[in-house]
């Protein structure tokens, strides 16, 4: 009964299979398929990102990357439309910084820490927080308050995600902060100051340090093949003055003395011959290997600003920080950037003459007066460092990236054209971060990061309805069907 | 000597004449604009107001020959905004704290007309706000409503006789006197309550009940409010919650209970269970007022306000009402502030735009019918 019982189970294994196996491949070609899908957004208003304006325009992308922007597309086999009439599609918002899901630290004690490792991919609360206000990407800084914090990452908000796939820049920016310790009083500035340049000139010593010990190594290795070459042909010399087959023969030759000294009576010759006398001889010491400078991966980090691999991105709390910023950067040659430097616009002649760039969040500036630096602060600050010809970038800050179209949209009434705030959270952004071969357009070739809205981003009912990050659709307004 | 007599009598003719000549279409004002926000809260377009000795007499219609009239092309005229609880001019000065319960007290002693964040107030737009007593005591007083710019275009006092302001905040728990905790804060508002009721006294606790203009009352937690909600019930008065953090959950229990919550104050950096709790309580059917964050935060902060909580669900025209329409109503101002409207008082504000359009700004403000401010952009 056990054999008819297995067989019979065995015959209705194999009846019911096939369904089974299908259904195992749909469930995991589904997701594969997902991926691959290809998308056809049609008849929307599409801001490319770099000042282009398209009506009714198309956008079509598959695989994870746009494969045309323009009009009247043609949608290939099983892609998916999406009707945009009435509606505006962009590129992915970046934020060019921001506390999206960073946990506190973000730069580790020795000051070569990464934002990426603070960074909370799980935090869905926060990620869709963002995407619900169109940003997809991210800037988050090494944010520890301290002269020397950390290398600032460049993320994608997608919930759910793996750290390859969240990760679009590792080390996109070193991150300083200037003048933070408040009750330090002046005295405590001007030291952290000194500090701060002394580990920039260590870091250039450092690197002296190690192009001589190159130097030395090469003249080692020169002269220790010298000094090979020559021992070598020393040792050949004396072998041609005493071959060991002779040697052996001079051996025997004694020993027959000996012997025949032994049988002669006569007593052996007394000189234990030059080759013992050789072997006495001291040998001569080799060229002295040079001694490598300790690793110092502080001075390793700083490298990479002084020779021009990274920016600098500073956060300074008051003018006379910016000052301080402003003259290490000169005197290092550093690519600097202001995050949220606070009364920037008073010093706003001298940033652009400079052409540094500063990012603004929003000002923290209240009617009261506090006396602590808070009175820097000026809600007219991107105006006026605007008019003095300031390169400003718009983001949050201290925040999570939930109101960047607002702040764009505050931006704009201070004297930015609708347009050009756009550009900053696009193709600008992107070119800030030298992520720009990647987000930042609706262009083909570019990652698939796409916002559809219900109305220009800075209009004020204004509503994000999907949002796709390297063509995945991430976030879908509750309000939105399937079509 | 005779002729220095006729000449006095002459002035004096002359000056009693002039304050008795009759109305003449000079003194009619009218504001033509883009559009007006109207009744509802909704953009309507071509604003054609005609303004007459400080009211808003007519809306709509054709301006009468030989009258004043200022164009702004393309802007929109909003009614003046009214910030229900602010603290302009007066921050510090706003409690006595040597006793928990000071129902005499009167934020209008504390009102300083000449202080320069006024001024900054008006520019941003806000004709009308509530100066009310600070958290640090249970019953703080009441609270006084005060215009930025009065009748002589100097701020102003509009009426003394302003809501109650009491708290349950724990800034009003302090150890060096009564009460030092909520439970104790509950039970000294009871008793004072019941006193009230006995007493025939005039101040602001004996006032209160069957008193058609409710208490403010900052209620930090859900608890807060549904006690208070019990106490209302016992003792016959209205309120309106301030400053609760869970407004969110208690939408449903509010409707209906209370004539209104104030939401705010709200900046970039608020968390979503603030900025989104304005536009679960409209669904709920709760009226919203959005207050702003003066004087702690910028001059454009109520509207500010105004703007992150329609992004996170609140509707545009609600919106609009919360930082006017609604205000005046729940300070029992209905029918003279908050709309524009005929017959109103015309405190006006006219932007470049949509107010919640945080891309445009004050073009300028009308206070009582007259233009108190203008920008020079």
């Amino acid at each position: 009964m056990h054999a008819r019982t297995t067989a019979a189970l065995a015959r209705a294994g194999r009846r019911q299979a096939w369904p089974f196996g299908l259904l195992l491949a749909l469930a995991f070609g589904a997701p594969a398929a997902a991926q691959m899908r290809s998308y056809l957004i049609t008849n929307g208003t599409v801001l490319v990102g770099d000042g282009t304006r398209i009506e009714s325009g198309d956008v079509q992308f598959s695989g994870g990357e746009i494969s045309a922007v323009g009009k009247e597309l043609k949608g290939q086999l099983l892609t998916k439309k999406i009707n945009a009439k009435g509606k505006f599609v962009t590129p992915g918002l970046i934020d060019v910084w921001s506390s999206v899901a960073l946990r506190s630290g973000g730069g580790d004690a020795k000051a070569t820490g990464r934002a990426i490792d603070a960074f909370d991919r799980f935090a869905d609360d926060e990620l869709n927080a963002a995407l619900h206000s169109g940003v997809t990407t991210a800037f988050i800084p090494a944010r520890s308050g301290r002269a020397l914090g950390g290398f600032g990452s460049v993320v994608r908000l997608t919930p759910g995600a793996s750290r390859a796939d969240v990760l679009l820049k590792e080390e996109a920016g070193y991150c300083s902060a200037l003048g933070d310790n408040a009750g330090e009083g002046p005295i405590g500035r001007a030291k952290a100051l000194r500090e701060l340049s002394k580990q920039f000139q260590a870091a250039k010593d450092y690197r002296q340090a190690l192009e001589d010990y190159d130097e030395e190594l090469k003249e080692y290795e020169k002269k220790l093949k010298e000094f090979l070459e020559k021992e070598a042909g020393k040792d050949g010399k004396r072998e041609g003055e005493s071959k060991p087959a002779d040697g052996e023969k001079k051996e025997e030759r004694k020993d027959d003395r000996k012997k025949d000294a032994g049988r002669k009576g006569e007593a052996p010759p007394s000189d234990g011959g030059r080759a013992e006398d050789k072997k006495d001889e001291k040998k001569p010491e080799g060229p002295k290997k040079p001694e490598a400078p300790a690793k110092d991966r502080v001075s390793e980090a700083l490298l990479k600003l002084i020779e021009g691999e990274q920016l600098w991105r500073v956060e300074a709390a008051r003018p006379a920080d910016i000052q301080n910023a402003l003259d290490i950067a000169k005197a290092f040659n550093l690519a600097l950037v202001f995050d949220g430097a606070r009364g920037a616009h008073t010093l706003a002649k001298l940033i652009a003459d400079r052409e540094i760039p500063v990012v603004l969040a929003a000002p923290d500036a209240g009617l009261l007066y506090t006396g602590g630096p808070e009175r820097y602060e000026d809600p007219h600050a991107v105006a006026i460092l605007k008019d003095a010809g300031v390169r400003v970038f718009l983001a949050s800050g201290a925040a999570a990236s939930r109101h960047l179209p607002l702040l764009a949209a505050q931006a704009v009434g201070q004297g930015f054209t609708p347009d050009e705030a756009l550009q900053r959270l696009t193709a600008d952004a992107a070119s800030l971060l030298g992520v720009d071969k990647q987000v930042g357009k609706l262009a083909k070739g570019l990652s698939a990061d796409i916002v559809i809205w219900s109305d220009h981003p800075f209009a004020p009912g204004a509503r994000v309805e999907r949002v796709f990050v390297a063509g995945r659709e991430v976030y879908r307004a509750s309000d939105q069907k399937d079509e | 000597m005779r002729l220095r007599t006729t000449a006095l009598l002459g002035f004096a003719l002359a000056g009693a004449l002039h304050g008795t000549a009759p109305l003449a279409a000079q003194d009619l004002r009218v504001i033509r604009a883009g559009s007006f926000i109207n009744a509802d809260g909704q953009l309507q377009a071509e604003a054609l107001l005609i303004l007459e000795r400080g009211n808003i007499k007519q809306v709509g219609g054709t301006a009468p020959a030989g009258a004043t009239v200022d164009e702004y092309p393309g802007a929109v005229v909003a009614p003046g905004l009214i910030d229900i609880h602010a603290q302009l001019g007066a921050v510090d000065n706003l409690a006595e704290r040597q006793a928990a319960l000071q129902p005499a007290a009167t934020a209008a002693d504390a009102f300083d007309r000449y202080h320069a964040h006024l001024a900054a107030a008006l520019r941003a737009g806000v004709t009308t706000f509530v100066l009310a007593p600070d958290d640090s005591n249970i019953v703080g007083g009441t609270a006084v409503i005060c215009q930025t710019a009065g009748p002589e275009g100097k701020p102003a006092l509009l009426n003394a006789r302003g809501p109650l302001k009491l708290s349950l905040s724990p800034t009003a728990f302090q150890t060096r006197r009564e009460p030092t905790s909520r439970s104790g804060a509950l039970g000294m508002l009871r008793d004072a309550l019941a006193a009230a009721r006995k007493s025939s006294g005039v101040d602001g606790l004996a006032v209160l009940r069957g008193s058609p203009v409710p208490a403010l009352i900052t209620a930090p937690s859900a608890a807060d409010v549904l006690a208070l909600l019990e106490l209302s019930k016992e003792f016959e008065f209205k309120f309106v919650p301030l400053h609760t953090a869970d407004a969110r959950a208690l939408a449903g229990e509010l409707r209906g209970a209370v004539p209104g919550v104030v939401v705010g104050p709200l900046n970039f950096t608020s968390p979503p269970r603030l900025t989104t709790a304005a536009g679960v309580l409209e669904e709920a059917g709760v009226p919203v007022a959005i207050q702003g964050g003066l004087p702690q935060q910028a001059a454009d902060s109520l509207r500010t306000a105004a703007a992150i909580a329609a992004r996170d669900g609140l509707s545009l025209p609600a919106a609009r009402r919360a930082i006017s329409t609604v205000p005046a109503a729940l300070l029992g101002l209905g029918e003279r502030l908050g709309r524009i409207d005929a017959g109103l008082q015309a405190d006006l504000v006219v932007f470049s735009g949509d107010p919640l359009d945080l891309r445009s700004h004050v073009l300028a403000v009308y206070v009582g019918g007259r233009r108190v401010w203008m920008s020079h952009h």
